[in-house]
């Protein structure tokens, strides 16, 4: 059973009040059957994980009290993330190692917390974030990738896509949402790695960059045998708009 | 099929989330290792299926035994369905991965009659044939259980097995049995199937019956193919609530689903005996956990869970003899704790203040109450046992303390019904949106909302009113319209069910084996999920029924004899034909029977047993 070596938690009430209510950051992966999940159940699924975890969250006053959390960058359905974030706000003593360890209690295999530590960032200054792409299409691998690498290439010709928005349907060049694309062949498959647009600003889906693929090189057909054809989509890491040019990883 | 493939399939569907599995929660164990791998199928969404208490139950009380795994699958949404019929795909249980076809049992809970097509089109996905008299050495034992095994019968022919009652202990006995069989050597399907229905209490196995018919078409005798085992099947009851296995933990859905929340019972059983009610019937006898029992699971399942909401479950709570000693200590720590406590099925003559206060259903501006019928005549010939004085005292109560909105469930089509009783639904309405202007306290500024909700009569199996034709089509759609007329206020608002789906599940309700066929066509039709009424297809059923020579009216509409074999008396359901038969005529004359508290009416249901029962003791 996948909850056997839970941990008897320190009851939130046994520890000693804060004098202000201060962040922490988790670090989190969203990897295999999580995939699935909107951001929406991970919002749910996290205000249930934090009660059982007997995390001491701070809870706002007035009529309906409520616990503050604040997610990093939502990650589409379809793709695992590795590195995913969201800030807590608690109101009691609790160190990193115990909030990541009753955290971890309390999740499966599949979403675990890597580290927790006190931000000194914060989410709005999230500028790209970084994909691995894994393709099984028909074809050469070495001419797919080399063909990949040139059509997404920032001189390339503009891909408009249509993007949806609260706002209604855009037309937009998806080229300039891109930081750089990386696909080579490796062991008959394509690997790619992406830096793409990420945040409330401006987000570029990964699916777009498949999208693009199959629009204009053909390769992975939609009609293709599910053992044939099929592609993953993992994020591994953010960057603010500095941190990009020096490879140093937003935190 | 691995992790990419399962990718390219999820990912082309709606709400994936349904099909992935991986809760918090689930239970996994090593399939090398366990000797009997059951899958527990609900024949609807995920969504509605994973909010199902009895599902919780029973996959807890099968995977306490080390060497039996219980899983879980639903039905797959259609765009689901038409992907894994092109990929070749078939149904599976989300903790392997494995395909339900390869398990050694597949069960489902049959919780209301139109989930029938789905359950034959759960089989189909699962490349199981629909008949059990089709099915080989390999092909996994298909059991059936539920509220609907009640009357087995209409789709007896498609399952090898059914639990009759309650199936914590009986369920695990059966798979129990089924690996003894295994390790001695002496399994074969007939055998387990025989040896099961010889020596497993409540355990019914519709091919070891045969049916004969009279001439005008109804039930003439079941005759069991062996001497030694039971001529009628008694249901299982669980005798000791305090001791029977609960679950600790829940399996922890990601996606947003019906009933998301605590879900403890309080007790089994209804103490009232409305005459229409199944449930109030086949739970008998009435048996309480006890409080600290309650609290106990309620607290494990919080902290296990973290849920937000807490909610007891109950035929009718507030008969619930402990109820403010329970409530007491559960708000002793929901509330510092933020968990928000329901009390679902409030009845109008025990709501009071005090309750009211405690529950958080305050916070919501709306109130429910079922009674059932508009004139005191018929509620009595229904033995509803509520006066409009007790309904009039709870609504002042809820207008007391701000709420202004009151919902009220009606039944249409009760036996000795007229238009005059019918008027009076409207009326009723119309009188509690005067007692909401009359109240001194109620939230000034605020208009009175009642919300009138009625749905056809439906005669079911094991009630007093089991004989009682259901009104036709017609007469059913006439009197819909003739209430709505009625109404005058437009403070009132007006609700009606679909009489189609009434109808049919009348046909299904108290149907015979000899509606298999129709089943079996429907579900080649491509009918499933009919209690979405996007997916209810009426006039497709009638067209089946004509085509098969099958006459819906002879189930719906026809008065059956009391005297006549029933297609449901091969079970025993605790509570005695007499005791119905009793209570019918005592409908028609229009006289009340007191609840259990009051006085034992004598049912019969005490024979089973019970701790904390309110019956009394027999020798």
């Amino acid at each position: 059973m996948l909850s056997q070596n839970k941990l008897k938690h320190i009851s939130k009430f046994d520890r000693p009040k804060l004098d202000a209510p201060i962040t922490v950051r988790v670090v989190f992966s969203k990897t295999g059957n999580l995939q699935y999940f909107s951001h929406l159940d991970l919002q749910r699924t996290w205000q249930r994980v934090l009660v059982r975890a007997s995390i001491p969250m701070w809870y706002t006053q007035g009529f309906n009290p409520h616990s503050k959390i604040v997610f990093g960058v939502p990650l589409p359905v379809g793709s695992e993330g590795l590195e995913e974030m969201v800030d807590l706000r608690i109101d009691r003593e609790i160190t990193p190692a115990e909030i990541k360890a009753q955290l971890n209690a309390e999740l499966t295999a599949e979403m675990q917390v890597s580290e927790v530590y006190v931000p000194k960032t914060s989410f709005s200054e999230i500028a790209w974030g970084v994909y691995q792409m894994t393709l099984k299409t028909p074809g050469d691998p070495i001419d797919n990738a080399n063909a990949i690498n040139k059509i997404l290439a920032p001189d390339a010709e503009p891909i408009i896509m249509t993007k949806r928005s609260k706002s209604g349907d855009k037309e937009v060049n998806i080229l300039p949402m891109i930081h750089s694309v990386k696909a080579v062949a490796c062991d008959g498959l394509i690997k790619i790695r992406a830096t793409l647009r990420a945040g409330n600003v401006e987000n570029l889906n990964p699916e777009y960059l498949i999208k693009a693929m199959r629009d204009r090189l053909g390769i992975l057909p939609e009609d293709g045998a599910m053992d044939e054809v099929w592609y993953r989509i993992l994020r591994i890491g953010f960057y603010d708009e500095a941190g990009v040019e020096v490879g140093k990883w937003f935190r | 099929m691995n992790q990419n493939e399962k990718r390219m399939l999820l990912t082309s569907v709606s709400r994936p989330g349904r099909y992935a599995g991986g809760e918090y929660g689930q239970v996994i164990k090593d399939k090398t290792a366990v000797k009997a791998r059951f899958a527990f199928a609900f024949p609807d969404s995920y969504e509605i299926g994973m909010s199902n208490l009895g599902v919780r139950i029973l996959y807890h009380c099968l995977n306490l035994h080390e060497d039996i795994w219980c899983e879980r699958t639903y039905a797959p949404w259609v765009d689901m369905q038409e992907k894994m019929r092109e990929q070749n795909v078939p149904l599976t249980c989300p903790e392997s991965g494995d395909p339900v076809a390869d398990f050694d049992f597949l069960g489902f809970t049959l919780q209301y009659e139109m989930c029938y097509t789905t359950v034959l089109n759960m089989l189909e996905l699962s490349h199981i044939p629909l008949r059990s008299a089709d099915r080989g050495e390999d092909c996994p034992l298909v059991i059936g259980g539920g509220p609907c095994s009640y009357n087995p019968e209409p789709v007896a022919d498609f399952f090898d097995l059914f639990n009759i009652g309650e199936g914590e202990e009986m369920l695990p006995e059966i798979v129990r049995l089924y690996i003894k069989m295994k390790d001695e050597g002496t399994y074969t399907r007939a055998a387990f199937l025989h040896e099961a229905a010889r020596s497993i209490q409540g355990v019914y196995v519709p091919s070891l019956y045969t049916v004969t018919y009279n001439e005008d078409g109804t039930v003439e005798a079941y005759t069991p193919v062996y001497d030694d085992i039971p001529r009628t099947v008694t249901k299982r009851i669980v005798k000791d609530l305090d001791k029977t296995p609960f679950p600790d933990k829940v399996v922890m859905p990601y996606i947003e689903t019906v009933q998301d929340r605590i879900t403890v019972e309080v007790g089994r059983g209804c103490i009232r005996g409305c005459r229409f009610c199944q449930a109030g019937m086949v739970y008998r006898p009435v048996r309480e956990k006890s409080p600290q029992v309650v609290d106990c699971q309620c607290r494990a399942i919080f902290e296990s869970s973290g849920y937000e909401e807490m909610s007891l479950s109950s035929l009718s709570i507030s008969d619930y003899t402990k109820v403010n000693e329970l409530t007491d200590s559960l708000l002793s720590w929901s509330n510092p704790n933020m968990v928000s406590l329901s009390l679902p099925s409030l009845r109008a003559d025990s709501f009071t203040r005090e309750l009211m206060d405690k529950v958080a259903s305050i916070r919501n501006s709306t109130i429910t109450f079922a009674p059932e019928a508009g004139s005191q005549r018929l509620r009595d010939v229904i033995n509803k046992n509520l006066y409009e004085e007790d309904l009039m005292r709870a609504v002042n109560v809820a207008f007391d303390v701000g709420k202004n909105q009151v919902k009220l469930y009606f039944m249409q089509g009760h036996p000795t019904e007229t238009d005059e009783d019918l008027a009076e639904i409207p009326e009723l309405a119309h009188r509690v949106v005067a007692a909401y202007y009359q109240n001194p306290n109620r939230r000034k500024g605020q208009h009175a909302q009642v919300t009138i909700s009625v749905s056809p009569f439906i005669p079911k199996p094991f009630t007093p009113f089991q004989w009682e034709p259901q009104d036709t089509l017609e007469e059913m759609e006439r009197k819909q319209a003739f209430v709505g007329s009625c109404v005058h206020d437009r403070r009132v608002k007006y609700n009606y069910h679909n009489a189609k789906t009434c109808r049919l599940e009348a046909v299904l309700a108290r149907g015979d084996r000899r509606l298999a066929p129709a089943l079996e066509e429907a579900c080649r039709r491509g009918f499933k999920f009919e209690a979405w009424s996007e997916f209810f297809n009426y006039e497709g059923w009638m067209q089946i029924f004509a085509d098969l020579g099958i006459d819906p009216a002879f189930y719906a509409n026809r008065r059956y004899g009391l005297c006549e074999v029933l297609p449901w008396d091969v079970i025993d359901c605790g509570v005695t034909k007499k005791f119905l038969q009793r209570e019918n005529a005592k409908a028609h004359e229009g006289n009340t029977t007191p609840n259990c508290r009051e006085n034992c009416s004598g049912c019969g249901a005490n024979k089973m047993g019970g701790e904390r029962a309110c019956c009394p003791k027999t020798n």
